[in-house]
């Protein structure tokens, strides 16, 4: 990345807790830490990858940076203004610049409205476009993203998995997001199609400049499309470093399980894996210590009882971890 | 040839639906060898699963099996009766789901659930039975079986509620296993982990497998021969280094070329363009011929037979 790097987005210490509650008077008998405690910052043009297992708080991480969560605690600056000290007003002005796609395009589109409705939807909600060039706008986007005028007037059961994924991104790009949080964009799609959306996302990156938060828990996917990537473990970052520097120099033993436990299409490279034992824990009741000291295969006594601190080592590649591994080069156990 | 555990034949699945046939596994033949793991690899409506359910005997209508013939051991199962089919399911030939919730019923324990499977098909009495269950569940890799036994699918994880499947679908030690999407709705640590139990158990026992999936990663790293079905047919067939080193049919290179590697970067993926075709509505000639970057007049008018292209590697496709 060149030296000139603005920050777009930055996340600092956010948490989530959400309360469970118990018995007939609802008392609240503890959280459940989907985020406890994230930093990180998303540069102008960049796409930043989350990756993490089921209940890791990536979606969560998500949804209260798109505002639709309300954060425990934590502060989230966009375009240089902190979002939680704004009034109702301002946010929805800024909210414009902040899209999402979702998972699931099957759930994620009205199947009453008309593909014209739905991508023309937010430009009316905000009032920038009316009456002719409401209608041109709509056409320009859905050329945008590979589609045509005359699917304008179908509802969203006429298109298969890959199109309706098409008029989701057409809906986010209407209002010229600077950020679009891409929470699974694929992963619900067939194998064949997948490619065609990355392709796309990526083309629209270049044309637009837009930057991406792309959270996903298929690793090939989120190195395609990432500059930088974090890797999430239990509502924390565990390490988060340049896309290529990650996949080279893990230096988290997560990562290196993670990296590991993908299976390669290529039958001569099968190989020996690191098989992490267990489950994940329960987050309402995280371990002691490092969140993953329970199933790490290097787990040292002040693991179980201090928890690490994400820190930068070499430039730009953080870890939170008491036992680091080795850099590649150096060859040494850190 | 040495006998195969199983051999599948022109197998013709179909679905009669109010706007027609759905003709969803058209002319399918396979076979597997004892302890041979086959992957069938496809994307959504292809008709895998559904040749999967064929074997076992599990199409509900408004589908019917309308031809060919499925041998298990040197007997018909299309043949069968339902009561003999019943007996050899859970016993001889066994399925595990994608979904390990939805296939374990929530209402009942895990030994009791287990214990039915001894209780079937082995004579056994309660007490025999959730010993076995127990001593199951320890081979699959669950810790502290002896407490897991009495507890519900919803106080287990998703890995280990399919550990429990799998300890539920091998405990009759069967001939043939039938994987369908097994990892799909697992993490990806927990997937290895169900892998690598796969892996174990089918050396042990020597169990044929058909693992049905669309990861291309999962096949690689398990199988030993592979079927591509595309459109209710199977497009390629061969064993899992040359389908890898030299795919022939454009479907299966356009699928290997749309994968994003973690060991390279490429700027822009390979992708095949449009979907799947409706099966109300499929193209003439070869189904695959609309997005085909190579389709030529014949792929319009003509269908390509199956035909062996190199050496037991077979392929549909006039140019392979």
């Amino acid at each position: 990345m060149d030296q000139t790097k603005e920050p777009l987005l930055v996340v600092k210490g956010l948490k989530k807790h959400f309360p469970f509650k118990k018995g007939m008077f609802s008392k609240e008998t503890g959280y459940v830490r989907a985020v406890d405690g994230v930093d990180f910052t998303v540069y102008r043009g960049e796409t930043l990858g989350i990756v993490g297992e089921s209940g890791c708080g990536k979606s969560t991480t998500g949804q209260m940076i798109l505002q639709l969560l309300e954060p425990t605690e934590g502060e989230i600056w966009f375009e240089g203004k902190n979002l939680s000290t704004l009034g109702k007003a301002e946010v929805r002005t800024l909210r414009q610049h902040l899209q999402m796609i979702f998972q699931d395009p099957y759930s994620s589109l009205n199947p009453r409205m008309r593909v014209e409705e739905i991508v023309a939807e937010p430009l009316r909600v905000h009032g920038t476009h009316k009456g002719s060039e409401l209608k041109e706008k709509v056409v320009e986007l859905l050329r945008l993203v590979g589609l045509d005028a005359h699917h304008m007037s179908r509802h969203p059961h006429e298109f298969s998995g890959g199109q309706r994924q098409r008029i989701g991104i057409a809906r986010a790009l209407a209002l010229n997001p600077s950020l679009i949080v891409c929470d699974e964009p694929v992963s619900a799609l067939d194998v064949s199609i997948q490619s065609q959306v990355l392709n796309l996302l990526k083309k629209l990156q270049k044309e637009l400049k837009l930057t991406y938060i792309f959270i996903a828990h298929g690793l090939p996917a989120v190195k395609h499309i990432s500059d930088r990537i974090a890797v999430m473990y239990l509502g924390k970052i565990v390490e988060l470093a340049e896309r290529d520097e990650l996949f080279a120099n893990p230096r988290h033993p997560y990562t290196e399980a993670l990296l590991s436990a993908v299976p390669i299409p290529d039958p001569t490279q099968r190989k020996e894996r690191i098989v992490l034992q267990g489950d994940l824990p329960n987050p309402a009741n995280p371990p002691s210590g490092c969140h993953f000291h329970t199933r790490c295969p290097y787990v040292q006594d002040v693991c179980r009882q201090t928890a690490p601190t994400l820190t930068e080592g070499a430039a730009g590649h953080f870890v939170s971890c008491h036992f680091p591994l080795a850099q590649s080069q150096e060859g040494v156990m850190g | 040839m040495e006998a195969n555990l199983l051999e599948v034949k022109h197998l013709q699945t179909h679905f009669k639906t109010e706007d027609g046939v759905v003709p969803s596994v058209n002319g399918v033949s396979f076979s597997v060898a004892k302890g041979e793991t086959l992957a069938i690899v496809g994307e959504s409506g292809c008709g895998k699963s559904v040749t999967s359910l064929s074997i076992m005997g599990l199409v509900a209508p408004p589908g019917e099996v309308v031809g060919g013939e499925i041998w298990l051991e040197g007997q018909n199962l299309l043949a069968l009766s339902k009561k003999e089919l019943r007996k050899l399911r859970g016993n001889k030939l066994s399925m595990i789901f994608q979904e390990p919730m939805t296939s374990l019923n929530p209402v009942f324990t895990i030994g009791n659930q287990l214990g039915e499977v001894f209780r079937q098909h082995r004579q056994m009495d309660k007490k025999e039975a959730r010993a076995h269950s127990v001593e199951m569940l320890e081979h699959v890799g669950i810790p502290n079986a002896e407490k897991i036994v009495d507890s519900f699918p919803h106080q287990l994880s998703g890995g280990m509620r399919q550990r429990v499947m799998i300890a539920m679908a091998l405990a009759c030690n069967p001939a043939l296993l039938i994987a369908d999407e097994p990892t799909t709705a697992l993490d990806v640590t927990i997937q290895a982990q169900i892998l690598e139990l796969l892996k174990k158990l089918n050396k042990e026992f020597q169990t044929g497998v058909i693992l049905i999936t669309h990861d291309l990663g999962v096949v690689a790293e398990m199988a030993d021969r592979v079927v591509v079905m595309y459109a209710g047919e199977v497009v390629e067939q061969a064993d899992v280094f040359s389908l890898f080193a030299e795919p022939k049919h454009p479907y299966t290179k356009g699928l290997l070329g749309s994968l994003p590697k973690l060991d390279e970067n490429r700027e822009e993926l390979d992708s095949i363009p449009g979907s799947v075709p409706n099966p109300l509505d499929m193209p003439d000639g070869c189904a695959f011929h609309p997005r085909c970057p190579a389709a030529t007049e014949e792929c319009k008018q003509n269908k390509p037979q199956l035909q062996e292209v190199a050496l037991n590697h077979l392929a549909r496709c006039f140019y392979a």
